[in-house]
């Protein structure tokens, strides 16, 4: 970065190099056209009536005005050297602006309110830093023009009027001309910038309604959607089993089946119902993350308590290896929880009976290591990749022998991806497979 | 002296859900009333006098809390309300439980109705 863009940034000038600044600069153009040249009238209407000294000095400054505005303008049309140009306008305002208080009476003069003007346009159309570097030029200029006046190296130039006595018509007019332009060109741009102010205020707030309506329809959805699936299947299991108790006559054994396995697959028919449910409401949720310290070693060996539970009555081996120097880290324990749930559920799902699971947590170098092995059938691994797509289960169809959604290690991902932790899979057709969580050392808390 | 079929009246809206309540609740020897919405509900109440209404919670006209609730202000105070739904999540129950009247006991769709029989004998005993 180069001096002077250094410079520019440091007072807020490289703002009006932006896009965004453009129709603020082309504001700020107009405003130094319109400025000169209604001082150029009220200071020729003045002097007309002997109000003001004579002197070609009106039209040098705004002559110079006009060449700095002008070169402003066209570096805003070709965008080139739109700082540079800018800078040099500014400056230009705050030093044609002392020169006219200059030949009106120097430090006496009724013009040096007009300083005002040059910073409410600033402060309004630019930033904080370019609007004090405005405030301390105008300071600085006037300071100088004082004191070299003082010290004699600027001649003195005598006051317009040396008391209120000596204030006539044609002068009284001129100093509420000053007085309009002053309050006048301020006033304007604070009434433009309120309006503007007030719109997008509106327009924001109709943009939170407009997404606080979408949040709570997609929420009202996914009720219905809950209602309407879930109403017929009550239907389908209720009337099922007064079959099932005779209440419309007497069955075989063979209808009593038939039936068994038709409430069978309407109660698997349910299980997805409510898992798409929790899946809506998670994404509903944007997955919100709650920050805490979390023993990992106690998570692990909590989870697999939770999962010798899932084996039930099979006849399955759970085991679990946990390291005694698993750290604390900061991370959210729900999620984390949920994400080793679901791959031992998993695991347990896919792994046949006299089979095992293993869990193993380790520090490692990368930080810490949990795998979910087992011994399961494994997956073919043109598979691996699709495995954490939600609706899949690894021979392609979405509910088959194992039933389940198919949702588990999509919401493994997910909440994985949100949480920072790599997940991966390894696995050996016919002899299972291995899914390995890393939890980066950078969640580590001290 | 033989006593009397208790009277059942279902409100509910599905046809399909309606006949097979009162299919069961005939089957297990009650005598069942019903209605499709829920101001007819509250009319054949006040007409029939039950012994237990079974109410929908999504009804036409007047949904399950409100039945609840202008039963249980008016004459059948004491005659025990049972909601059924198929979306009835944690805390409904309280939104809905207007000055703190209540339903006797809820049931989520799809329910076993061996599971609505066993409530329903435990709030009409004999």
């Amino acid at each position: 970065m180069s001096e002077s863009s250094r410079l520019a940034q440091a007072i807020g000038l490289d703002e009006v190099s932006t896009e965004a600044f453009r129709p603020k600069l082309l504001a700020g153009i107009f405003t130094g056209y319109a400025t000169a040249v209604l001082l150029l009238v009220i200071v020729m209407t003045a002097r007309a009536f002997d109000a003001l000294p004579g002197g070609l000095w009106p039209f040098v400054l705004v002559g110079i005005k006009v060449v700095t505005n002008t070169s402003a303008a066209i570096s805003w049309r070709t965008r080139t050297w739109v700082t540079p140009v800018s800078a040099l306008n500014i400056t230009a305002d705050v030093l044609v602006m002392t020169g006219a208080i200059y030949f009106t009476g120097g430090v006496l003069s009724p013009l040096v309110a007009i300083y005002f003007v040059e910073v409410a346009v600033m402060a309004l159309l630019t930033n904080v830093g370019l609007t004090i570097t405005t405030v301390l030029g105008c300071f600085a200029m006037y300071a100088t023009m004082a004191i070299l006046t003082h010290t004699g190296v600027l001649p003195t130039v005598p006051p317009v009027v040396a008391s209120p006595d000596e204030i006539t018509t044609p002068l009284l007019g001129t100093l509420l001309g000053v007085a309009a332009l002053v309050t006048l060109a301020p006033g304007i741009y604070v009434a433009l910038i309120v309006g503007q102010l007030r719109a997008s205020e509106k327009k924001l707030a109709a943009r939170a309604d407009e997404l606080v309506e979408a949040g709570r329809a997609k929420s009202e959805f996914t009720a219905n959607i809950t209602h309407e699936l879930r109403t017929p299947l009550h239907g389908i299991l209720g009337l099922g089993e007064l079959l099932e108790d005779g209440v419309y006559g007497p069955m075989s054994e063979k209808q009593i089946d038939a039936i068994r396995t038709m409430r069978g697959s309407a109660t698997g028919l349910l299980g997805l119902i409510d898992s798409l449910l929790v899946l809506a409401r998670a994404e509903a949720l944007r997955l919100e993350v709650r920050e805490a310290d979390v023993d990992v070693g106690e998570v692990v060996a909590s989870v697999v308590a939770t999962g010798r539970m899932l084996v039930g009555r099979r006849t399955l081996d759970v085991a679990a290896l946990i390291g005694s120097d698993l750290p604390i880290v900061r991370t959210d324990r729900q999620k984390l929880v949920q994400i080793l749930v679901n791959l031992l559920a998993n695991a347990i799902k896919f792994t046949p009976d006299e089979g095992s699971v293993t869990v193993e947590a380790a520090l490692e170098d990368q930080g810490v290591r949990i795998a979910v092995r087992d011994t399961g059938r494994g997956i073919p691994e043109h598979e691996l990749a699709r495995i954490f797509e939600p609706y899949v289960q690894v021979d392609g169809s979405p509910v088959r022998e194992h039933g389940g959604a198919g949702i588990g290690l999509s919401v493994v991902r997910t909440l994985a991806d949100r949480l920072g932790i790599d997940v991966s899979v390894e696995s050996e057709l016919g002899h299972g497979c291995t899914f390995t969580l890393t939890i980066p050392r950078a969640l580590g808390s001290a | 002296m033989p006593t009397l079929a208790k009277r059942i009246l279902v409100i509910e809206d599905d046809p399909v859900g309606r006949a097979m309540l009162q299919d069961c609740l005939v089957a297990r020897g009650y005598q069942v009333v019903w209605a499709s919405n829920g101001a007819e509900g509250v009319e054949l109440a006040r007409m029939v006098n039950p012994d237990l209404v079974l109410c929908d919670v999504l009804l036409p006209k007047k949904n399950g809390f409100e039945v609840c609730f202008e039963l249980k202000r008016g004459p059948h105070a004491r005659t025990p309300v049972v909601l059924m739904s198929a979306i009835l999540q944690g805390g409904d129950e309280q939104k809905y439980a207007k000055e703190g009247v209540r339903a006797d006991a809820y049931l989520v769709k799809p329910f076993p109705m061996s599971a609505m029989i066993a409530r329903i004998e435990q709030l009409l005993p004999d």
